[in-house]
């Protein structure tokens, strides 16, 4: 479904996404924001990361406090205009054990990964 | 079945086109989502948790063997390979992209199908009776009635912006299994006093957040009115019904603000002005669509086959299936044949591809060429020779389709829930899966007997839990899942809305719950009762203090 | 704002006239319901034309008898959602005999003109000149209709019934 210049182009932003976090994250287990949309074209899950939009929460951008959020979503609005992401908004994370962002929510967590009963299908059966 | 001529061809292909044009003026942004959203709703195009979702349309329920061939492929080409069917008798498909909806569009408009009116604040795709045509207490075949509406509600100028969705249900039989009694609209083909066929017609009836049993607007309606009926009913509420709440806007809300009595009054007063006018359907065109669903041609056969009867004596596992399986069909010699999509611990309503090309196969073979689509989400054989039925059997065994729970704890109803919608509050389907395993020895589902588990992962009541014998609704406590309980709904033409239990479960803990009650039940009946039976006969009590006294 | 009538871009002679404004001596005008109410008889033997704009929430039965008697009607849409204004229209031209201009005016989306006009509208307040090729557009995107409405076009029913009489 997804183009393969598309998916490079998200895993490049992933390693980005990645140093992000690293240097936004307080202690372990702080509760974080990002930002998520979906795609336009596809209506596919997507968050914002260090370089435009990625696929995998893990390569979200975070950030802590409600002004440095307002402001992650902001960031989100050409995008809206520009036809490639349909209604963002903030969503909290925390970094597990490894520094990997995990949503906090059983909604956004199934956002992130897939349904639930269906390990087969979505962003979880990529991975 | 219905086919088109060429207008309706046309239509829809003229339908296809301008979607593909609103879908390109998205894309570049001519259009803003904002712009956008209701004119996909109104393709039944939504934007849920994982990805776009697509609702088809399948007008009361029926598909033909080629429809279901092009569902599979659909599937299968621009999908994830399965697709869902719904408590409103469509079909979901829960990956497609955006870019590809108006080819999704156009291949099924090769097949006489469309997306029309399942979304939006518009007259819905009109549902019925899934054995229509078959059973043996029919009067009539209510798909006409409902071809007739499909048709008049199409892109209807005055009524595309009403102030909610608006649904209809028929049933030509007095056990009624469409479940006119929740809907916006429900309608009974009913036989007057000398005899004459007509309209019962409900109002107000609906699930929800505030659901209401419809009420009798009008005990009999004579057939040449349906239209001008149907269209004082829907201008009233278009005038009338509230526009200042989304939760206060269906008509159920107006019927039950207003009076039965008052709201009755209005109707018959628009209807005054416009019965016998131009709106009704003049009756050639009657006979027209009637002709599309006169019977196939029968074989005449015994009423009993030897052959069937010697393999369910032969079989125990056949004559299990046989008898949750089988209504009995108008017709000697035949039968009507439900087909499970509920295999233990499976998802409720999701079909493969390769099922659905099964299936579609052994409708040609076996059934004249037509599968139905039920509310509860299986799906019928409506016209099999009790001569095959054995064969059919071994081969629906083989695709995994001949789980024997047909109408028992095991055949329940899930909404998709929080695993993809995005409205929803708590997971469905887990749940169901997790109950169906619970009961999954078949035998004692069978001694447990007729007992309807309904799921909604939210107070939309997609999962229709307000009608449930055992109703489960999905909330959500500070982020957490939970799930109340409601015992003694009923969706048929007894229709009853459960009442609430007592304390909300967790996701954990929800599944013991229900085997407690089933367990209650088993310990009060008496022979022969249902499990709704028996909490009419014992009410709410003594099911509560059992379940709650353990805790 | 640009007004499309009859399908192509016109002047709009008509003055809207704020509740609390004063009556010209002449020229067209149109008036909210409660101010046609409380100056019936005045706006009525004015010797000008006279139009009402409507609320969404004004159905067609608070002009009732009086329709014959007016040049405009306008009937607002807020939201493209509010859909009372198809009923108010048909009303108004089948019931109440109105034969002067029906008018839409608010959120009128190009995606709804074909519904609109269906449903007797014959002029549309528009957000550009650029409306009219789209307009035309839009309503030329059918040519099979299920049911009768306001309008002229020959539902698909009859067009069956016709065919199959002229076969
Ligand atoms: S009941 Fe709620 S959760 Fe379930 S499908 Fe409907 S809206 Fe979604």
């Amino acid at each position: 479904m997804m183009s393969k210049t598309e998916s490079k182009s998200s895993k490049r932003a992933s390693e980005e996404g990645v140093l992000a976090i690293s240097t936004a994250r307080g202690a372990r287990g702080e509760a974080l924001k990002a930002v998520t949309a979906n795609r336009l074209v596809d209506g596919l899950v997507v968050y914002l990361g260090g370089d435009g939009w990625v696929e995998a929460l893990a390569a979200a951008r975070s950030v802590s406090g409600k002004e440095a959020a307002a402001a992650l979503l902001a960031e989100a609005e050409p995008d809206v205009a520009a036809c490639r992401v349909v209604g963002p908004y903030v969503i909290d994370v925390v970094p597990d054990e490894a520094g990997t962002l995990q949503a906090t929510s059983e909604r956004e967590r199934i956002r992130a990964l897939g349904p639930t009963m269906r390990p087969d299908l979505g962003k979880q059966a990529e991975a | 079945m219905y086919r088109y001529d060429e207008f309706d061809q046309t239509f829809v292909a003229q339908r296809v086109a301008q979607f593909r044009d609103q879908v390109a003026r998205r894309l570049v942004g001519e259009l803003t989502e904002d712009e956008f959203r209701p004119l996909r709703l109104m393709n039944g195009l939504y934007l849920q948790l994982h990805a776009y979702m697509l609702r088809v349309a399948v007008p009361y329920g029926t598909l033909s063997s080629r429809q279901m061939r092009k569902l599979a492929h659909i599937a299968r080409r621009y999908d994830k390979g399965y697709g869902h069917f719904t408590t409103r008798q469509n079909i979901q498909y829960n990956w497609p992209a955006l870019k590809d909806v108006p080819d999704i569009l156009m291949e099924l408009a090769e097949v006489e199908m469309h997306a029309l009116q399942t979304s939006g604040n518009c007259i819905r795709n009109v549902t019925a009776d899934q054995y229509s045509g078959a059973a043996a207490d029919e009067i009539e075949d209510p798909r006409i009635c409902a071809e007739v509406i499909r048709q008049w509600s199409s892109l209807h100028p005055e009524f595309s912006f009403l102030p909610r969705k608006f649904k209809v249900a028929v049933t030509g039989a007095p056990h009624d299994r469409a479940a006119v009694a929740v809907h916006d609209i429900g309608i009974r083909i009913v036989r007057g006093d000398d005899g004459e066929v007509g309209y019962a017609v409900l109002a107000g009836g609906g699930q929800g957040r505030t659901p209401m049993i419809g009420k009798t607007v009008r005990a009999f309606l004579p057939k040449p009115y349906l239209l001008s009926y149907l269209e004082a009913i829907l201008r009233v509420y278009n005038e009338f019904g509230r526009r200042d709440n989304m939760f206060k806007a269906r008509i159920k809300i107006l019927v039950h603000e207003v009076g039965i009595d008052e709201f009755r009054r209005r109707v018959e007063e628009e209807w005054e002005h416009i019965r016998g006018t131009a709106v009704e359907v003049p009756e050639e065109e009657v006979r027209r669509i009637a002709s599309y669903f006169a019977p196939p041609t029968f074989a005449r056969l015994p009423a009993v086959s030897e052959g069937f009867e010697r393999q369910q004596r032969t079989d125990a596992q056949f004559a299990l299936w046989a008898r949750a399986s089988l209504h009995p069909h108008k017709q000697p010699g035949y039968a009507i044949v439900n087909i499970s999509l509920k295999p233990i611990g499976g998802v409720p309503g999701d079909a493969t591809a390769e099922q659905m090309d099964i299936i579609a196969d052994l409708a040609e073979r076996y059934a004249f060429d037509e599968v139905r689509v039920t509310h509860e989400q299986n799906l019928t054989l409506p016209h099999v020779r009790q001569d095959d039925l054995y064969a059919l059997w071994q081969e629906l065994d083989a695709a995994g389709l001949a789980t024997a729970n047909i109408n028992t704890v095991t055949d329940i109803i899930a909404c998709p829930g929080l695993d993809y919608c995005n409205l929803a509050n708590a997971r469905a389907i887990p749940i169901a899966q997790k109950i169906s395993e619970r009961f999954g020895d078949i035998e004692q589902a069978h001694d447990i007997g007729e007992l309807k588990i309904k799921i909604s992962g939210c107070i939309n009541a997609c999962g229709h839990h307000h009608v449930g014998h055992i109703g489960i609704l999905g909330v959500d406590k500070k982020g957490v899942e939970f799930y109340q309980l409601t015992l003694g709904g009923d969706a048929t033409e007894t229709a009853a809305l459960g009442e609430l239990v007592g304390p909300a479960f967790g996701y954990d803990d929800v599944v013991d719950a229900v085997e407690k009650l089933v367990r209650i039940y088993l310990g009060l009946r008496q022979e022969n009762e249902r499990f709704l039976d028996t909490y009419r006969r014992v009410g709410l009590q003594p099911f509560k203090e059992k379940l709650y006294a353990a805790h | 704002m640009p007004l499309i009538r009859n399908g192509r871009l016109a002047d709009d002679p008509w003055t809207a006239l704020a509740d609390d404004a004063e009556l010209p001596p002449t020229g067209a005008v149109i008036v909210s319901l409660a101010r046609f109410r409380t100056e019936r008889e005045v706006l009525f033997n004015r010797g000008a034309p006279l139009g009402i704009r409507l609320k969404s929430s004004e159905l067609a039965s608070e002009i009732g008898a009086d329709a014959p008697r007016l040049d405009l009607i306008a009937i607002d849409f807020p939201v493209f959602r509010d859909g009372r204004g198809y009923s108010t229209a048909r009303l108004l031209r089948e019931r109440w005999g109105f034969a002067g201009e029906l008018r839409a005016v608010g959120n009128v989306l190009r995606d709804q003109l074909l519904f609109m006009d269906r449903c007797g509208f014959d002029a549309f307040e528009v957000e550009s000149p650029d409306a009219v090729a789209a307009w035309e557009k839009a309503l030329a995107e059918f040519s099979v209709f299920y049911q009768p409405a306001t309008d002229a076009r020959v539902p698909a029913r009859l067009q069956r019934l016709q065919r199959r009489a002229a076969s």
